[in-house]
């Protein structure tokens, strides 16, 4: 699903991100990517939804090699792949059901279909009754839920998340937690960035750990520590 | 359809959450093409005063010895047929001594004299002030003349101010119509990048770049459209006023009054507005995606 074959990617001023990555994410997934801070895990993120290039090796997404693909054809890729981060990212002057919709509307969905969907996935991830609410008035947890039910809304084959409970107390990180391993259950292969200890080791899954931009560990089913 | 709607939906959406960032464009560009509007009418207004001095512009080709009616005929032909003859009349010498004593208030005149003394002319006049020198070189070719005699000063001068209106406000128009364009362009690109966030967002969840320009290409347009509407409007009341101002108070100083002409003019400001709101909406969207795109 995700191939990663010897990348390097270095940013202007030659701050090296990553260095010579080559890993393989199976579609139905659930990893882990740990490492400390400026470590590479955001470069590694971002090379999935091309949002950047590869420096030098090749990274393939559902077969396709993102170096070769075209400006015009990214949006299309990415309505493959849904996005969790730690700032949200909610358009402030709309409301949850409005973030959520907006997903739909920019991919040209029909009304009709979007409505349905959107509230279905309200209902998902626990959000129906605050639906009309603006993000300023809802808690760090609802808004990472809100956030949550934009990425799935069109359920997606894949799913990243960056530090997706970097912001939230641990009752909250547990519940968007749950939402990802369920998104999992249904076949969505997921990525979760985390520094998050108590949550890698409760619930050893594939853990990738990098620093310095190099892959130190890959443990199928590991902990945040040997 | 519903696209179509969606896009105009959100543009106003997007104008009425940073209002007060769209009512300062909308009044920079206002004021911006109400200046040029200003400028392109004084322009206009001057160009016409000018051509208007220059038809009173007379040529006057005397004529040697007693020409024959059929002389006088082939002469007014040949000269109707130079460029930049509006029109010419024949004076003969008895019809200008008619017009001699009339003019004297000395209706005996007539009488006093023995002989006519006056020859016979034409009075040529030209379309433009620039066509002077031309036709009367033509005209001191022929046989027939016996001289030819015109304001030379009068043309010059007005050949003068023709040729710095046609250069001078060619220069100081273009600067002010640059300077029109570079502000609109920047307001309505400030309005854009004030919106960047959502702009990254779109991008994330996969809207392609002709959907996300497009919200921000209606959104110039309505804030050209606007300000050029509003300067369209206040060009053609002000001007009504200033045309009143001016024929009471120097009803000598001729003014377009031509409604079409004006029109034309305040039209072509509007359209400038929606022009540059569309090209600045544009490049601005344009130049945000771009970057990401760039790395």
């Amino acid at each position: 699903m995700i191939s990663f074959s010897a990348v390097t990617k270095v940013y202007p001023h030659g701050i090296v991100a990553l260095r010579d990555i080559t890993v393989n994410i199976e579609k139905g997934e659930f990893v882990f990517l740990i490492g400390p801070t400026g470590s590479g895990k955001t470069t590694f993120l971002r090379l999935i939804y091309r949002e950047i290039k590869p420096t030098r090796g090749s990274v393939y997404v559902m077969g396709e090699n993102l170096a070769k693909m075209k400006e015009k054809e990214i949006p299309y890729l990415r309505r493959k792949i849904g996005f969790v981060f730690q700032d949200f990212k909610l358009l402030p002057y709309k409301n949850v059901y409005e973030n959520v919709a907006f997903a739909l509307e920019v991919i040209g969905c029909d009304p009709d279909e979007k409505e349905a969907r959107v509230e279905e996935v309200l209902e998902r991830v626990g959000l129906s009754h605050r639906k009309h609410l603006l993000p300023y008035q809802l808690s760090g947890g609802e808004r990472q839920r809100a956030a949550m039910a934009r990425a799935l809304v069109y359920d997606p084959p894949i799913l990243l998340a960056d530090e997706p409970t970097g912001n939230l107390d641990f009752e909250a990180a547990r519940g968007i937690i749950d939402l990802l391993v369920e998104a999992n259950l249904r076949g969505t292969t997921v990525i979760v960035a985390t520094h998050n200890r108590d949550i890698v080791n409760s619930l050893r899954k594939r853990v990738i750990v990098l620093r310095d931009g190099a892959l130190v560990r890959d443990d199928k089913e590991g902990g945040y520590d040997v | 359809m519903y696209k179509l709607k969606y896009f105009i939906s959100e543009a106003l959406k997007g104008l009425w959450r940073h209002r007060v960032m769209s009512l300062l464009s909308i009044i920079t560009i206002f004021l911006v093409l109400f200046i040029l509007g200003v400028f392109l009418m004084i322009g206009a207004n001057v160009r016409f005063a000018v051509e208007s001095l220059s038809e009173s512009l007379e040529i006057r080709l005397v004529l040697k010895g007693n020409p024959t009616p059929q002389d006088v005929q082939r002469l007014y032909n040949s000269i109707l047929s130079l460029n930049g003859v509006k029109e010419a009349r024949f004076i003969s010498r008895g019809e200008g001594l008619r017009n001699l004593a009339k003019e004297l208030g000395r209706e005996d005149l007539l009488g006093l004299l023995k002989t006519n003394p006056l020859p016979d002319v034409f009075e040529i006049r030209v379309k433009r002030a620039s066509d002077v020198e031309a036709v009367v070189r033509s005209l001191k070719g022929w046989s027939e003349t016996q001289e030819v005699i015109y304001g030379k000063e009068a043309a010059q001068k007005l050949l003068a101010i023709q040729r710095f209106l046609i250069y001078g406000g060619g220069i100081l128009g273009s600067i002010l119509l640059v300077s029109a364009l570079l502000v609109i362009f920047n307001t309505v690109r400030l309005v854009v990048y004030a919106r960047r966030e959502e702009i990254e967002i779109m991008k994330l969840v996969g809207a392609t770049h002709w959907f996300i320009r497009f919200p921000f290409i209606f959104e110039g347009v309505i804030l050209g459209g606007v300000g050029g509407v509003l300067a369209f409007g206040a060009l053609i009341l002000s001007y009504g006023e200033a045309v009143k101002v001016l024929s009471s108070q120097f009803p000598f100083i001729p003014v377009i009054l031509e409604t079409a002409v004006l029109y034309k003019l305040c039209g072509a400001v509007l359209l400038l507005g929606l022009l540059i709101g569309f090209g600045g909406g544009l490049f601005a969207v344009q130049r945000l995606l771009g970057k990401v795109a760039m790395e």
